[in-house]
């Protein structure tokens, strides 16, 4: 396997790993998750308190 | 531990100012209530210690109707699990309407925790002629009153004196605040022993003001919350209320009593003039709120905007494109031929590149959205929203998330706290996403520069390209409007709600606002670019590059040496070695997994009038929109099937040719393509957060599904009929 080869696999690899970590935590609501949004509830530390009044 | 401070008070009286001020941080303010719907922390030095600040959601009473007044309470009753409690409060008050405002500061007092009250907007009171008596009204209250302007910074020393001085040395409370009836007390008193019994409690303490607040808000968070379970609370709850309410209704009994006190302290503390003058305010709002000149007044408005979008952006947007072209170049030159040659240029380059293009129009939207949401418009905006909102069930109280939904849909859910009624707030959260987010600006740029004329109208005043750009961002608000309807008629019925809405004062907006909420926009673009947006491309990138197979190199290799050898002229020799090389790249993206998978999905897209490459960028867009205009970019850069002068995906696309040999774009597929953004859900983010606010799994599939089928169906009739009406050939 080239060098080449070797930084294209790692690139996208990295990508692939970022995307689904990032899928996962936008569902399970954690921080880092959802968009890059200032206002983004998974983003705050104090978001938690509308949740238990819907 | 560090002590905790609650900044409470009515929504737009400035809390979220004064929080910033106090902290030195900058969260979100805006001149219209509704900003805050949860709550944000700071901290703050008092005297050498730190203290921390919890910036509430305004709320005009402690009697909670909506998910963000519940937020409060708890707040400050210390029910939060895993907060620490509170233990002082400082309350927010407009010096210009004490009356309404001192409500919510008569329940604060019951709280029995250390009070001082801001007295906010000090100089528009003295504008109008209203004389504070400070010290007769601190006295009243029996908390320090102390005279801020908290967007000017005026008065933030003092307070933070008198924050110190109260938390360190609590004063007794020198007045009495409202007295209640001695039937209604002990009834309070009762039932709160009988809540925190270890055998008929709900297995928690239960502080005496919650306590009165489940007698008297009949129907309220509160009650819902204790008599949850059914744990038989609700029948010694009614017979305590047919007690209690011996004298008329328990709320009724309630703001008498309040009101009465309220206009004891008024009286004592306050002297305003006989009459109240017409204020600037008064006379701006008879025009920009008047049903017919003020509706055209916010058109104008939004074409000046979108106009604009077009004219300031174009020489910011021409120096990056250049710039992007010039780095492709660069990757070309410095990089050897092959796959990391093909990522860096096709993929990140083409395909980042692409997206940050876009930069300055999403600046120059947001500079309008922060201007006229800072000098008090955008309430006026909702006021004459509310006729139109209230024929499809809905009030004017579900345009403000609607609203924030135009610079980005997640915030505009969370808006819906404000709204009691959950029928009105899950309607309103499902509408939300079709506001054209900032997201959907580059897409319909991309577009509308591409596809259609620059042709200036009404005399050279308008420009069809910013006409089109406007229609774009009222097709979602035209479209929610009878979805909102079906909705309220269907699976959420209920009654329209009446719709109070306070009109702040205009005021002139601050620079410094409107730069850190523009520049907070704009990085967050730039981040998602770098970010999730370069991930997905990557991706793409290799989807689209891979298998790269040596048979189809090979076959085309052997085509070029049948070129060198023949005896053609020197520039026919390069035609015919530039034409092979153009269906090599196509014929590898073709074979590629990408063109795979495009070619499988092509039936479904073909009605709209895309082929399998338009199809697989609106696929490949579900995690962020943008990616659509990063995927075409690498599409067209890795399957290159035009004139190799074309060095802009707007050319590109411009001279994209289909299996026919026709070409891809036309006015009717550009639209069509516009229109289903405009209305489809492609936002995960959006998705998360409405199963977060709707503490279901089943709204978020509903409001994906819905969306998904109308932006097909919208964009299919959209084809249609401009292919019907002879657009297709107009390019």
């Amino acid at each position: 396997m080239s060098l080449e080869a070797i930084i294209v696999a790692l690139i996208v690899g990295g990508c692939v790993f970022y995307f689904v970590r990032r899928l996962y935590r936008t569902f399970a609501g954690k921080a880092g998750g959802s968009c890059s949004c200032s206002d983004c509830p998974a983003k705050s530390p104090t978001d938690n308190a509308a949740q238990h009044h819907p | 531990m560090p002590i905790t401070i609650a900044v409470i008070g009515n929504p737009n009286v400035g809390k979220t100012t004064l929080f910033n001020a106090l902290t030195g941080l900058s969260q979100v303010t805006g001149n219209y209530p509704g900003v805050t719907v949860e709550r944000k922390i700071g901290t703050i030095r008092l005297n050498g210690s730190t203290a921390h600040l919890v910036d509430l959601p305004g709320t005009y009473s402690l009697a909670a109707r909506s998910p963000d007044e519940m937020i409060v309470v708890d707040v400050l009753l210390s029910q939060q699990t895993g907060e620490d409690p509170v233990d002082a409060v400082l309350a927010v008050v407009d010096a210009t309407n004490l009356e309404r405002n001192l409500y919510l500061v008569s329940q604060l007092k019951e709280l029995g925790k250390p009070l001082v009250v801001a007295l906010n907007m000090c100089d528009l009171a003295d504008k109008r002629n209203i004389a504070i008596d400070t010290a007769v009204l601190s006295a009243e209250l029996g908390a320090p009153v102390v005279r801020i302007c908290a967007h000017k910074r005026v008065g933030i020393d003092e307070l933070k004196t008198t924050l110190t001085r109260v938390i360190h040395e609590p004063i007794p409370p020198a007045s009495k605040g409202p007295e209640f009836p001695g039937t209604l007390n002990s009834e309070v008193d009762a039932l709160a022993q009988l809540l925190n019994d270890d055998a008929a409690g709900v297995g928690r303490h239960v502080p005496r003001l919650e306590v009165f607040r489940l007698l008297v808000d009949r129907g309220g968070y509160v009650e819902e919350r204790i008599t949850r379970g059914g744990n038989g609370i609700s029948h010694h709850l009614e017979d305590s209320r047919q007690r209690a309410s011996q004298n008329g209704s328990l709320a009724a009994v309630e703001a008498r009593e309040r009101y009465a006190w309220i206009r004891r302290v008024v009286a004592a503390g306050v002297v305003k003039p006989k009459t109240r003058a017409t204020t600037s305010s008064d006379k701006i709002d008879a025009v920009l709120t008047h049903p017919i000149v003020g509706t055209l007044i916010f058109g104008a408005i939004m074409t000046v905007i979108f106009q604009a979008i077009f004219s300031w952006a174009g020489p910011l947007m021409d120096l990056i494109d250049k710039t992007f072209v010039a780095a492709g170049e660069l990757a070309a030159t410095a990089l050897p031929e092959g796959m990391l040659q093909s990522l860096v240029q096709d993929g990140i380059i083409a395909g980042v590149g692409n997206v940050i293009i876009f930069l300055p129009q999403i600046l120059v939207l947001m500079l309008f959205i922060a201007i006229l949401e800072d000098c008090g418009y955008m309430a006026r905006a909702a006021f004459l929203m509310d006729k139109l909102l209230s024929r499809c069930g809905l009030s004017g109280q579900s345009f403000i998330p609607m609203l924030s939904s135009f610079a980005c849909a997640i915030p505009g859910v969370m808006a819906t706290r404000t709204i009691g009624n959950r029928r009105d707030r899950i309607t309103t959260i499902l509408v939300a996403p079709l506001m054209s987010c900032s997201a959907r600006l580059p897409v319909y740029t991309l577009m509308i520069t591409a596809f259609i004329p620059e042709t200036m109208l009404f005399g050279g005043w308008l420009n069809l390209q910013g006409i089109v750009l406007f229609a774009m961002y009222s097709v979602g608000i035209v479209v929610a409007i009878p979805v909102a309807w079906i909705l309220k008629r269907t699976l959420l019925k209920g009654e329209t709600p009446p719709f109070l809405l306070e009109l702040p004062t205009y005021k002139l907006p601050l620079w410094g606002t409107i730069a850190r909420r523009v520049y907070r926009h704009g990085k967050e673009f730039v981040v998602r670019a770098g970010t999730i947006i370069f991930a997905v491309i990557v991706i793409v990138w290799a989807l689209a590059y891979f298998p790269h197979s040596g048979a189809i190199t090979q076959q085309f290799d052997e085509e070029r040496g049948s070129v060198g050898q023949a005896a053609i002229s020197d520039d026919a020799r390069a035609a015919a070695l530039t034409d092979i090389d153009n269906k090599e790249s196509a014929a590898h993206l073709r074979n590629s997994y990408f063109g795979r998978m495009g070619l499988a999905v092509e039936p479904v897209v073909r009605p709209l009038g895309w082929d399998w490459r338009i199809g697989m960028a609106a696929i490949a867009s579900f995690p962020a929109r943008e990616v659509i205009i990063a995927t075409l970019g690498t599409i067209f850069a890795l399957g290159s099937d035009v004139d190799e002068e074309s060095e802009s995906l707007k050319s590109y696309m411009q001279g994209a040719t289909g299996n026919d040999g026709t070409k891809l774009f036309n006015i009717p597929v550009a639209l069509s393509i516009m229109v289903f953004f405009a209305l489809c859900c492609q936002c995960g983010a959006t998705l998360a957060v409405i199963r977060r606010e709707t503490q279901s799994i089943r709204w978020p599939v509903f409001a994906f599904s819905y969306m998904t089928i109308l932006a097909y169906i919208a964009a299919l009739l959209t084809y249609q009929a401009g292919m019907w009406a002879g657009w297709g050939a107009n390019v």
